[in-house]
């Protein structure tokens, strides 16, 4: 018996190694059981979707299996794969983080969160109000890991000084998990592992061996501190996943839509970063609110009663001491630097130009360049550029003048060398796999296959199908990297809304949405995982309040999907642009396109 | 007053950013045409690169904003010259090379070619010049003088103490262990002469030192530039002329590949490395060969002090762990991958296994390079593999990979890849706005200049003017005009293309031209004058020798006696008059 688990511990040990060698071999029946081309792009696909879901490799580089692998099985030359890991869609990437990074870097988004909470008060529901709101406006232009990375600290010094000493020695020991997390967002590249999520149930485990030991004392007021505390934390990491939906570059699967779209229907100019936010920000506002309504009453039920009863001195006082504690993290920033000024100015612009180029209801300004030549990315490295080179000190005309003052020359807002090294330059190469992907499947005859084998799904209600598939994806987005989720998903819906004859958008859009919605579990995102490690969450506390915020937004994507989105994408009909694609995948009667969906 | 031209000076950086796309802007508003605006598009881009005041990949993603705001190129077309074949073979050699560098593999193989060679002083200097110009060919230039240079300064520490003892007549007590007794009376006669001997001698030789070092110093950095021409992935301006090749001629069946590069590129570069050592040899250590080969009295522990560091450094290493056996292996599986996949003179794997229906490759070198990294971040770096987590008794833990992706992010120089694809999408814009068709038409004359002329003229232009650029930016900006000028005077486009691009490594007059000369320059005892001096020559024999080996070895790896059908293009006039040779015969 102890033979057989220490032969355990070392097969677990290896697991890595071991799929990395068997998962091949196990799908090797694939490359026989399909024709040749179809089954070969079939076998590299799920080989990168198992390798993406166990993180054997690296995410990136398993992103770029498709340049070894689809050249030797003569699916795609070379010369054709290569070109897909930039396309503009990752140049707007990458000036969204290189934009992210001249915020960071200058503090910018700190100063804004303090301001927001010094508005909202200290009361416990609207302080999880206030940090709900300002961890999503961040997350729609900072990445998701970043906006929880920043706000966690914040969060955990306001609750200290609202619950005094009595804390104090239990929070001791996990000083350092609050540190490791601020360090894994400051790197900004951590992914979650098998083993961290070991390591952190470990950790769970120790809170539970505490727990009982505080029980005698005052149960009730014990509970509702630790109620808040688990409120607070799991408020943080859910808002950043909602905020990132808001925008086209607050989260990589809005952008792997964007490319993939440009890939299967090149003639679709519908989405691009106006339209996008028109559809998207409402629905995030309106979950934002839900979720705020069920965290307040899972976990701050007790302040409820407790406020109708009386409030006591002591949580006065309490809640005194937090506002204090905010008003001084927003003095010790200092007075607003010229460098602060300039970032906001530049951020602003870069948000309003995006809006305004191509807004759809209005000629934007686009309008007064070539068509079809400007895209939201050279909007993006546009404003940039200027962040390179734009001083960070302000220019003194009596500097001129004071020959007495050093000579010294000024720093640019942002240099090459910090931009190097916090721009997460794996997500970007993870893009472009998943473009190469799809071209794959595109090329090999690979989507046309897998519609000929959904042929049955036609005669579903476009309506339930749009349920269906948002269910699946926010549920395998559990287990699943987001964007490796989106990419091996989205290839499907494309093909699936041809064979239904409905609006491709009407499919792609809930997918793409869907998977950002990973509550349940900390491994499904970052900003779970850097929550989960402060170590006062337990994944039954993830588990239970995830499940119903998964559910609402399911049902909230499905409302959004049948009113404001069907003006914004006109989803009331099959596009031409999606003609193109069906006129080739399948010889289809055109009476069969003047009515695709129900609107009621 | 002067205080003033300081100020100036200190904020010349924003100054040009902000004067610059003004000052030319009456260019484009002047001849409203796509030739102008692309031309503008490529003017104020080499203005920013010479003069840097954007960082160089900060300029590169210029072509992103301006094509698409001129209407010469749409934003989806421009992005895709950013990452294309060549960008990926880039990544993958460059992953390798990390994997190098990490398990200090670099150092062993410097450390046991050193060790053979021997440490006379002409041989000494021939033993660092084939070691680095070797692991140049490989690794970046950057990384292999930041390695060799610190190994350099401790073998000349050495050599000094050990002169100073034969002078003072105090010989350690090691070496009169090691020595026969009748050594001892020759140590005497020694001491005697060393002693009836004036000052004079010990300040010749104190001078004579300081000459060897500065010869050492220069012949790593110089060495390290020439051994990078070797390999197509050696250094970034051959990867600029194989995607400009491939973006500018897509109807070529993949010319240069890494089999054709190294065929041209390798003997070029023996024959420079020769002639290089031989004139800083003569530079720095006179002309005296009898002694320059360690031939005479006293050498003898000197030279058994510098073997001694060497062999201690090596020492030191340890035996070879797993990992490095590991990579190894990788590294010469990788390089026999690249050489047989395409060879050119009998069909390889690539052609036989993977071809398409124009039994061409749809494999390339970038495959090959991504292949092997991927295997590197699968073997683990350890065997048996399985050890205690330190943090956690009890719990197994398994060793890291060979790779992991957090040394590839921090080492990788993205910015290159950038700056790489930035010249792609300028080539392009070129050829879209039609500004290479004008070129082209400008530079008919030169058809009456003889071919060979042109390629001396041009490669000494260009090893020029890399003296003061960035090797990448320069190569970047020519490459394009040359593909143009070839084909309106009905030359084979590489004759011209292949010259430049190596002239444009050939960075020997300044600290700035290229980073290993920055590296060794700050290492304090050069003078600019000294690299000047050393470097002008260098640069006319580099050029000559290029020449050579395009006029003759050249000339059947690629066919440059023929102007080929994938060069053709409608207003070309060679369609009218195809010439039956373009190059001087005998």
């Amino acid at each position: 018996m102890a033979a057989l688990a220490a032969l355990a511990k070392k097969v677990w040990s290896a697991r890595r190694l071991l799929v990395l060698l068997l998962v091949p071999l196990a799908l090797l029946p694939i490359l026989f059981a399909l024709p040749p081309k179809e089954g070969r792009c079939l076998y590299v696909i799920l080989l990168m979707a198992v390798y993406w879901c166990t993180e054997a490799l690296p995410l990136s580089v398993t992103a770029l299996l498709p340049i070894i692998l689809f050249p030797f099985m003569g699916i795609l030359p070379s010369s054709k794969v290569c070109p897909q890991y930039f396309l503009d869609t990752n140049f707007l990437f990458l000036s969204g983080l290189i934009m992210a990074s001249a915020i960071e870097e200058w503090n910018l988004h700190r100063r804004i969160a303090l301001k927001v909470l010094m508005l909202v008060g200290v009361q416990p529901a609207r302080l999880i109000l206030g940090m709900m709101v300002t961890t999503s406006f961040l997350s729609m232009w900072l990445s998701n890991t970043a906006s929880t990375a920043m706000m966690l600290p914040i969060a955990s010094a306001i609750l200290k000084s609202l619950f005094g000493q009595r804390e104090a020695r239990k929070d001791l020991p996990r000083e350092g998990d609050e540190s490791t997390a601020a360090v894994q967002g400051n790197g900004l590249r951590t992914v979650p592992t098998e083993m961290q999520f070991l390591a952190s149930s470990e950790g769970g485990h120790t809170e539970d061996a505490e727990a009982p030991m505080e029980l005698p004392d005052d149960s009730k007021e014990e509970e509702h501190r630790r109620n808040i505390w688990k409120g607070f934390l799991i408020s943080i990491p859910y808002s950043a996943s909602i905020g990132g939906t808001a925008t086209l570059t607050g989260t990589a699967p809005n952008l792997i839509l964007l490319g993939q779209l440009k890939s299967f229907f090149p003639q679709c100019d519908v989405v691009n970063f106006g339209s996008w936010f028109i559809f998207a920000f409402p629905l995030m506002l309106l979950f934002l609110l839900v979720g705020w309504l069920w965290i307040s009453f899972l976990y701050g039920g007790m302040s409820w009663r407790s406020w109708r009863k009386k409030k006591s001195k002591i949580r006065a006082d309490a809640e005194d001491q937090a506002k204090a504690v905010i008003q001084e993290e927003f003095q010790n920033l200092g007075p607003i630097k010229f460098a602060e000024q300039a970032v906001f100015i530049l951020f602003c612009t870069f948000a309003i130009l995006l809006f305004s180029r191509d807004p759809k209801f209005i000629p934007g300004w686009a309008s007064l360049f070539a068509p079809g030549f400007v895209s939201d990315a050279v909007t993006g490295v546009a404003i940039v550029t200027i962040l390179f080179f734009f001083p960070s000190q302000k220019p003194s005309l009596k500097w001129w003048f004071d020959f007495k003052a050093p000579n010294s020359e000024t720093e640019p807002l942002l240099s090459w060398k910090k931009a190097q090294e916090t721009v997460p330059w794996n997500i970007i190469l993870l893009l472009g796999g998943g473009f190469a992907m799809a071209k794959g499947c595109e090329e090999s005859g690979l989507s046309a296959w897998i519609g000929g084998q959904l042929h049955p799904l036609e005669h579903v209600p476009p309506l339930l199908a749009v349920l269906l598939i948002t269910v699946v994806i926010a549920f395998f987005t559990e287990f699943a990297s987001n964007t490796a989720t989106i990419i091996i998903f989205l290839p499907v819906l494309a093909e699936l809304a041809i064979r239904l004859h409905v609006h491709p958008l009407y499919l792609m859009i809930p997918g793409t949405v869907g998977c950002s919605y990973a509550f349940m579990l900390p491994v499904s995102t970052p900003p779970n995982s850097i929550a989960f490690s402060t170590g006062h969450l337990l994944v039954k506390d993830m588990v239970r309040t995830g499940l119903l915020m998964n559910l609402m937004g399911v049902l909230l994507l499905s409302l959004a999907m049948n009113t404001w989105a069907q003006t914004i994408f006109q989803l009331g009909t099959f596009p031409d642009w999606a003609n193109t694609h069906a006129a080739n995948a399948t010889a289809l009667p055109p009476a069969l396109t003047n009515n695709t969906v129900q609107t009621f | 007053m002067a205080t003033c031209w300081q100020a100036l000076w200190a904020y010349r950086s924003y100054l040009i950013v902000l004067c610059l796309p003004i000052f030319l802007l009456p260019l484009p508003l002047i001849v409203q045409t796509k030739e102008a605006y692309c031309a503008y598009s490529i003017i104020l881009m080499a203005l920013l690169w010479c003069t840097e005041a954007l960082p160089l990949a900060v300029t590169a993603l210029f072509p992103i904003i301006l094509f698409p705001l001129m209407g010469i190129m749409e934003a989806s077309k421009v992005c895709l010259e950013y990452f294309k074949d060549t960008n990926i073979l880039f990544v993958g050699g460059l992953m390798v090379a990390i994997a190098v560098e990490h398990w200090n593999l670099h150092k062993r193989i410097a450390l046991g070619v050193l060790l053979i060679i021997g440490v006379r002083p002409a041989l000494l200097l021939l033993g660092f010049m084939l070691v680095t110009a070797f692991l140049s060919m490989w690794i970046s230039n950057t990384a292999t003088t930041a390695m060799m240079l610190p190994i350099g300064y401790a073998v000349l520490e050495q050599l000094q103490g050990s002169q100073k003892d034969v002078e003072e007549g105090n010989s350690n007590p090691s070496f009169e262990l090691q020595e026969a007794s009748p050594q001892k009376e020759e140590t005497k006669l020694d001491n005697g002469q060393a002693v009836s001997v004036s000052s004079e001698p010990r300040a010749q030789k104190t001078k004579e030192h300081h000459r060897f070092s500065q010869g050492l110093s220069l012949c790593i950095c110089y060495s390290a530039s020439i051994g990078g021409i070797a390999t197509l992935t050696g250094t970034t301006p051959n990867l600029v002329l194989q995607g400009q090749v491939n973006s500018i001629f897509p109807e070529n069946s993949n010319v240069v590949n890494f089999a054709s590069w190294f065929g041209f590129a390798f003997p070029t570069m023996v024959i420079l490395l020769l002639l290089a050592w031989l004139w800083l040899q003569v530079l720095f250590l006179g002309v005296n060969f009898r002694k320059n080969f360690g031939f005479g009295e006293g050498e003898e522990e000197r030279k058994q002090a510098a073997f001694q560091v060497i062999k201690t450094q090596h020492r030191l290493l340890g035996p070879m762990s797993f990992a490095e056996k590991a990579v190894t292996f990788l590294f010469v599986l990788l390089v026999v991958l690249w050489f047989t996949r395409e060879p050119g003179f009998f069909p390889g794997w690539g052609d036989t296994a993977f071809a398409n229906k124009k039994g061409q490759s749809m494999v390339s070198d970038g495959t090959v390079a991504i292949f092997i990294s991927l295997i590197m971040f699968i073997i683990p770096s350890k065997i048996p593999g399985l050890t205690e987590d330190p943090k956690k008794p009890g719990k197994l833990k398994a060793p890291p990979a060979i790779l992991t992706w957090k040394t590839v992010n921090d080492k990788m120089p993205w910015n290159i890849l950038i700056l790489l694809g930035g010249g792609f999408a300028l080539a392009k814009g070129s050829e879209e706005s039609g500004l290479s068709k004008w070129l082209g038409d400008k530079l008919t004359p030169l058809q009456h200049v003889p071919p060979s002329a042109t390629v001396l003229i041009l490669s000494l232009l260009v090893a020029i003017f890399t003296e003061c650029t960035s090797n990448v930016a320069t190569t970047t900006l020519f490459l394009p005009i040359l593909a143009s000028m070839a084909q309106a005077i009905c030359l084979h486009p590489l004759y011209v293309m292949l010259p430049c691009t190596l002239a444009a490594s050939l960075a020997f007059m300044l600290p700035v031209a290229t980073p290993p000369n920055a590296i060794v320059f700050s290492f304090g005892g050069l003078k600019v004058s000294d690299m000047a001096r050393a470097g002008f020559l260098l640069n006319i024999i580099g050029v000559l020798t290029i020449t050579l080996s395009i006029n003759s070895w050249s000339i059947p790896i690629f066919k440059l006696d023929t102007f080929p059908t994938w060069a053709y293009s409608n207003t070309s006039q060679c369609l009218l008059n195809p010439p039956n040779s373009t190059v001087p015969g005998h």
